[in-house]
């Protein structure tokens, strides 16, 4: 297999994730809306994952080691995601219920 | 210059192109829709590096969950919707002056670490490796990520269940 | 094999199944990249045909069931009916509310139509016919599978239509609940075989000679055998068939999410659910009820000796037979759903929703223990090995 090819080279998956991670962090400090602060988060959290399984394929003491840990750091990420957003989701809800508006600076109050 | 670069440079692209529609569309609903098309090269770029189990379970739980969720909030939350000067007072200046810096910085770091790389990277299929490391090596925080769901799941319900005495008598079961 | 190797062996021909049937039909050099378009070509050349005649056929068996005659005109019994009705699609208007959101109304039927047809790329026609070979098969048929409830929801946003949005965040919820006892029962099977490459899958359900001696699985066990029913009406809700068809009932919601699509985009729509009903009972096929093997014969064992175009006709024969097989079961299936469509009533929404999460989920995990510990009581034989009936080395 051709082995310097761009699919191989891992600073091509590393500078790839830290464009998603520094994407993801603009859009969770810019956005006016909790749902778009979240779905920065969610980059961010996708980038890391990625570099995690890069770095295991492809760095030379990290793909020495017997277990895939990469990819299991991965599936965690996501299932974590996953568990953030439903309850980003449930929080949403309940305060769209409570002011009417999805403002974040409005939020301001920790009970009700 | 294979198919494999071919495929792994266009799933990059498209995922950072829309990963900056995420961030800088003003439009709510269509940076949702973005972020499930960055998500899904992301995915590709998983299979790209042989680890295809994740892209897959990225593929079921971001795309055909996640996005679910966040498109139910949205459009749940109808205000945001209607209103067209969405994010005109948005301020820009703070956050991409500091996300430039961080992204030197990140460009710096990985420019200066010289990567001892794999020769000849072997993209094994990786389903029963991850389930060994799952019940051996990672078995605690497989247990933990259970029970942290079970909590997760049960802690939204209760946020998310409206209170009983807002509504008449039955309303709800 | 995983993605990455199918990406990479994009362009020699030897490496890819189908490429190898084509080799003995002795194809030109420039025509190598077809080996990597095999997943495609397999979606082309099967999936959207046999959607349009599922059409057709439903057509035809729904009036069988009503004691009426059926489309009759077009063709000689009517066959030609579904190029009739694709020529309509295509000239109709396409017409869209004035307040619609016109870039997410016109990618939601794409979605929903990539979301079921990209998933027949991993689906085993026979022993070499298939789109790709992956080693993650169902779980990749799954995955892709999930992006038609994205479509759904983003379609019925779209339309800008009250009743539209109702029945698309109703047909959104009920596909990600079913996809819960869909995985369960898959799981099921996945953990009896300690395999998810569907291929390899089919092949051991080869009896009397095969390598595992398991009969069919659906009757290894009797957890399997219950699973499959949680897999089957999991299916039917996962595709808006009916008895869970609330999201586009005609009585109910005007039309549900498609109420406001017309032309070529209500045909996308129309033509994905046929083709997600297709390939789960594919999927189903192949997983529960063994694929193309039939019960005494080894099909790869035809030796015919017939030579074609200068390469060996054995491979071609075989591939026809277990095609033939194959799509005998999937037929069954598919008119076991339609008949299912004609016969029972359509559930209330929240009837839906109790029985995913009351009633199949229970049961699918109950059997999922109960396969787990058939499996460690009896060393991983079937009910058909205990009984005494195997053949085959294991």
């Amino acid at each position: 297999m051709n082995t310097a090819t761009l699919a191989n080279n891992l600073n091509f998956y590393l500078v790839i994730s830290a464009i998603l991670f520094v994407l993801g962090v603009v859009c969770a400090l810019s956005r006016k809306n909790i749902i778009g602060i979240f779905m920065g988060v969610e980059l961010v959290l996708n980038a890391a994952a990625l570099n995690f399984v890069a770095v295991r394929l492809l760095h030379q003491k990290a793909a020495a080691s017997a277990h895939q840990d990469g990819a299991v750091f991965a599936l965690f990420i996501i299932v974590l995601a996953a568990i953030e957003a439903a309850v980003a989701l449930a929080i949403v809800l309940r305060m769209f219920g409570m002011k009417r508006s999805i403002d974040p600076d409005r939020m301001t109050k920790l009970r009700g | 210059m294979n198919a494999l670069d071919i495929f792994a440079f266009s799933a990059g692209l498209l995922a950072v192109l829309t990963a900056s529609l995420v961030a800088f569309h003003p439009n709510i609903l269509y940076a949702a829709i973005s972020l499930t098309f960055s998500l899904l090269s992301v995915a590709g770029l998983y299979a790209v590096l042989g680890a295809d189990f994740i892209a897959a379970v990225q593929l079921i739980i971001y795309v055909g969950g996640i996005i679910i969720v966040i498109l139910f909030a949205i459009m749940m939350s109808e205000n945001i919707y209607r209103v067209r000067f969405l994010d005109g007072a948005r301020k820009y200046m703070a956050p991409l002056v500091f996300c430039a810096a961080l992204f030197l910085l990140l460009l710096k770091m990985i420019v200066a670490y010289v990567v001892p790389l794999v020769p000849n990277p072997q993209r094994i299929p990786l389903s029963e490796p991850i389930g060994v490391a799952l019940s051996t090596i990672y078995a605690l925080p497989f247990e933990y990520v259970a029970v942290l769901l079970l909590f997760g799941l049960v802690g939204a319900v209760i946020v998310a269940r409206p209170n009983y005495k807002e509504h008449k008598q039955g309303g709800k079961k | 094999m995983t993605i990455a190797d199918l990406l990479s062996s994009g362009f020699s021909i030897a490496s890819n199944t189908l490429g190898n049937i084509t080799g003995y039909l002795l194809i030109p050099p420039p025509f190598f990249v077809f080996s990597f378009l095999s997943p495609v070509v397999v979606i082309l050349l099967f999936a959207m045909p046999f959607g349009g005649i599922c059409t057709y056929l439903e057509r035809k068996i729904s009036a069988d069931f009503q004691e009426r005659v059926g489309p009759n005109r077009v063709g000689p019994i009517g066959l030609l009916q579904f190029f009739a009705d694709g020529i309509k699609m295509f000239l109709k208007e396409d017409l869209a509310n004035k307040n619609a959101d016109l870039l997410v109304y016109n990618i939601a039927p794409a979605l929903v139509t990539a979301g079921s047809m990209g998933a027949f790329a991993a689906v085993p026609f026979a022993k070499h016919v298939m789109g790709a070979n992956l080693d993650i098969g169902v779980f990749f048929v799954m995955a892709i599978g999930s992006l038609v409830s994205l479509g759904i929801l983003l379609g019925a946003w779209s339309s800008e239509n009250k009743w539209s949005l109702l029945g698309g965040v109703r047909a959104a919820a009920q596909i990600v609940s079913y996809e819960i006892p869909l995985g369960i029962a898959v799981l099921t099977v996945v953990m009896v075989a300690g395999t998810m490459n569907i291929g390899d899958i089919v092949q051991m359900q080869l009896w009397p000679t095969g390598e595992g001696g398991h009969f069919w699985f659906i009757f290894h066990n009797p957890f399997v055998f219950i699973n499959f029913f949680v897999f089957f009406i999991a299916a039917l809700a996962e595709c808006n068939r009916t008895p869970f068809d609330l999201a586009e009932a005609e009585s109910e919601l005007v039309s549900g999410f498609n109420t406001e699509f017309s032309g070529m985009r209500f045909g996308l729509y129309a033509l994905a659910e046929f083709i997600d009903v297709i390939m789960f009972c594919c999927v189903a096929v192949a997983i529960f009820l063994g694929g193309w093997n039939l019960p005494f014969v080894d099909i790869s064992d035809i030796q015919t000796g017939w030579k074609i175009l200068g390469g060996n006709a054995d491979i071609l024969i075989q591939a026809l037979f277990m095609i033939i097989v194959f799509m005998a079961k999937v037929c069954a299936l598919i008119f076991v759903v339609m008949w299912i469509r004609w016969t029972l009533p359509r559930l209330r929404v929240d009837q839906l929703m109790s029985l995913c999460w009351k009633y199949l989920i229970p049961i699918g995990l109950f059997n999922l223990l109960g396969a787990a510990i058939w499996m460690m009581a009896f060393h991983g034989r079937g009910l058909i090995e205990v009984i005494g009936l195997a053949g085959g080395h294991h």
